[in-house]
């Protein structure tokens, strides 16, 4: 929809008594989701270590079979994550990809929910095979290995412990303009008075 | 015993003490900027980007929510990100009476829910006591408000444009809170108010109106370029600027009515009314000239143009109430303030009485009778005479222009 002109923006524009707001940075998504992934990092295995503990615990998969699914994962990753983001971005990326999926069969709402929180929108066909390698690496693992990836994980779920400030105050709101209209206007009469004034 | 934020002290990492306000407590976080909604849904890639960032400001205010007290008071002053993303939503949300319905159900949902949790960010905001463990000494709290900026009149008028309307309990103890523990948001009222007088004269201008000045009469700009020579976009634009003109200061004005003194003194009264005498039948005749595309603009328009006559007439009547009549009330054992505030409404209402399409308008929404009735019975020293050729006017006014709503009666008075 159209920007409105406004009164509180001219002043803003023409007065003096607000912050002069200047432009801020225009790629503000951009360095919204990299911080998600530096903090998803944080409270995870790096991807080193993720594709370490996959080579040391894998049962039935060569390195190289292990190092070709992984290569995939990444490739998968950068579509998932945007093909301008840095190598370590992108290695986050996949990392929170097998994070999310190690333990489910197929990409649910959950997991694409969490995916369009973390990355925004991206292409469903990415987030399937993505799921799919991370099935596949799994699969090589012993439930020993797995354990210990999910004991991680729930570490770093940390829900915030504070109860949110306002959650029993009533707010209402809503863009119901039909019933503003039957607030603010009245009638047929009204319509005439405006022809007539 | 409790002690108050801006009193607490603890170690730093270097052994010195540090204020529990400081910006190096603060969380490295990226608020993003909202933006308008698009217009076209159907445009995935610009309805995604928009619904991505709703979805982080939703995210980051919950969070931001969920912290504890002198953890959420640091990020709130140092954060800048956090003042860019929250000033970004006051200036492009849209108000409730625009119209969202072409938004998908969940988009809308997200809005909605984005819009609870920045009016609790400002609700928090403006709260110097958040339960008896957590607070902020007064005066201390009034700075940080001012010195940060967390809040200035445009932002106090956004927030009450945008949320007066169902939620004005509470913010009218907001708009209290804010202006009793920071009395220079007055001062910057003060000074506001030669921009908004600018603003009014700006609009009457592009609609072919010079505004009167004391000892002038309005005169029509026929040497300016005026509304008859605007295109049906540019039309479109004054009328929206003058309706969120009107909407806001009507809303503002509603919240917090003390602030009336101050446009009082500004004699925004007068103002107003030679204002509505003048452009509203320019802008009523450009809807009925103009031609637009859409057969239902011009409906559109209308209802909008009705809704701005009566937020235009809720700010005088708003103004009068409180700076005349409600002082009367308060100080009925006071002559000496009685007789002022009395002379004060007669002298506002007389200032107004050339103004016959906006005297009828006045008193189609209000009854100058039932102001009368209410002085006299508050005080002794009023008589009905002083007020009778104010009556007179204003009944001659609604003869000529008034229009009764249903159940319609025989009297012309209104």
């Amino acid at each position: 929809m159209p920007e409105l002109p406004r009164l509180t923006g001219a002043l803003r524009a023409f007065g003096t008594v607000s912050c002069q707001d200047e432009a801020g940075p225009s790629n503000d998504l951009a360095l919204r989701k990299s911080l998600l992934l530096k903090k998803q990092k944080d409270r995870s295995l790096s991807w080193d270590n993720l594709t370490l503990l996959i080579k040391k615990n894998a049962t039935g998969a060569s390195n190289s079979d292990i190092s070709g699914v992984t290569k995939q994962l990444i490739a998968t990753a950068k579509q998932i994550v945007g093909s301008e983001e840095s190598a370590e971005t992108v290695e986050c990326g996949a990392a929170f990809l097998f994070d999310i999926f190690k333990s489910v069969e197929s990409v649910g709402q959950r997991e694409a929910t969490q995916l369009r929180s973390t990355f925004g929108p991206y292409p469903a066909t990415a987030a399937t095979k993505a799921c799919q390698l991370v099935r596949k690496l799994v699969g090589w693992l012993p439930e020993a290995a797995l354990a210990q990836l999910s004991s991680q994980r729930e570490e770093g779920d940390g829900a915030a412990s504070n109860e949110e400030f306002g959650r029993s105050i009533k707010f209402s709101m809503s863009y119901n303009v039909e019933e503003e209209d039957k607030d603010d206007i009245s009638s047929e009469e009204d319509e005439l008075a405006l022809e007539d004034n | 015993m409790p002690v108050a934020l801006d009193k607490i002290n603890g170690p730093s990492e270097n052994g010195s003490a540090k204020s529990a306000l400081d910006p190096s407590r603060i969380e490295p976080m990226v608020f993003v900027r909202y933006s308008v909604p698009p217009s076209d849904p159907d445009n995935r890639a610009e309805y995604d980007a928009w619904l991505e960032r709703v979805n982080f400001l939703c995210d980051d205010l919950h969070w931001l929510l969920q912290l504890p007290h002198d953890k959420f008071w640091c990020q709130v002053v140092f954060d800048e990100g956090l003042h860019k993303a929250l000033d970004s939503f006051l200036r492009y949300c849209p108000r409730c009476h625009e119209n969202l319905e072409h938004l998908p159900e969940a988009g809308l949902q997200r809005q909605l829910e984005l819009c609870r949790l920045v009016f609790l960010t400002y609700l928090r905001m403006s709260t110097h006591k958040e339960s008896k463990d957590h607070f902020i000494t007064p005066e201390v709290f009034g700075e940080i408000l001012y010195k940060w900026f967390l809040f200035d009149i445009p932002k106090i008028m956004d927030i009450c444009s945008l949320f007066g309307k169902t939620n004005g309990p509470l913010l009218s103890k907001m708009l209290g809170n804010i202006f009793t523990q920071q009395p220079k948001y007055t001062d910057d009222l003060r000074e506001t108010m030669p921009t908004i007088l600018q603003v009014l004269s700006n609009i009457a201008a592009r609609c072919g109106v010079l505004l009167e000045t004391p000892g002038t009469a309005p005169q029509k700009l026929a040497h300016l370029e005026g509304a008859m020579t605007l295109t049906s976009s540019d039309f479109q634009d004054v009328l929206l600027y003058l309706s969120d003109t009107a909407l806001t200061l009507h809303r503002f004005l509603d919240m917090y009515p003390a602030a009336a003194s101050v446009f009082h003194q500004h004699n925004f009264c007068s103002v107003l009314a030679n204002f509505y005498e003048c452009v509203m039948p320019e802008l009523a005749a450009q809807i009925k000239q103009q031609d637009f595309r859409d057969p239902s603009t011009r409906k559109k328009l209308a209802r909008k143009l009705q809704q701005t006559r009566k937020s235009l007439v809720s700010v005088f009547h708003t103004i009068v109430q409180h700076v005349c009549l409600t002082s009367v009330l308060e100080n009925v054992n006071n002559e000496e303030v009685v007789t002022s505030c009395i002379e004060d409404f007669l002298h506002t209402m007389s200032t107004v009485l050339s103004d016959r399409r906006f005297l009828a308008a006045y008193e189609s929404m209000y009854s100058f009778r039932d102001n009368v009735d209410l002085l006299l019975q508050a005080s002794s020293v009023i008589e009905a005479s002083q007020f009778e050729y104010i009556q007179a006017a204003i009944d001659l006014a609604f003869a000529t222009y008034g229009h009764r709503k249903s159940p319609r009666g025989d009297t012309n008075t209104g």
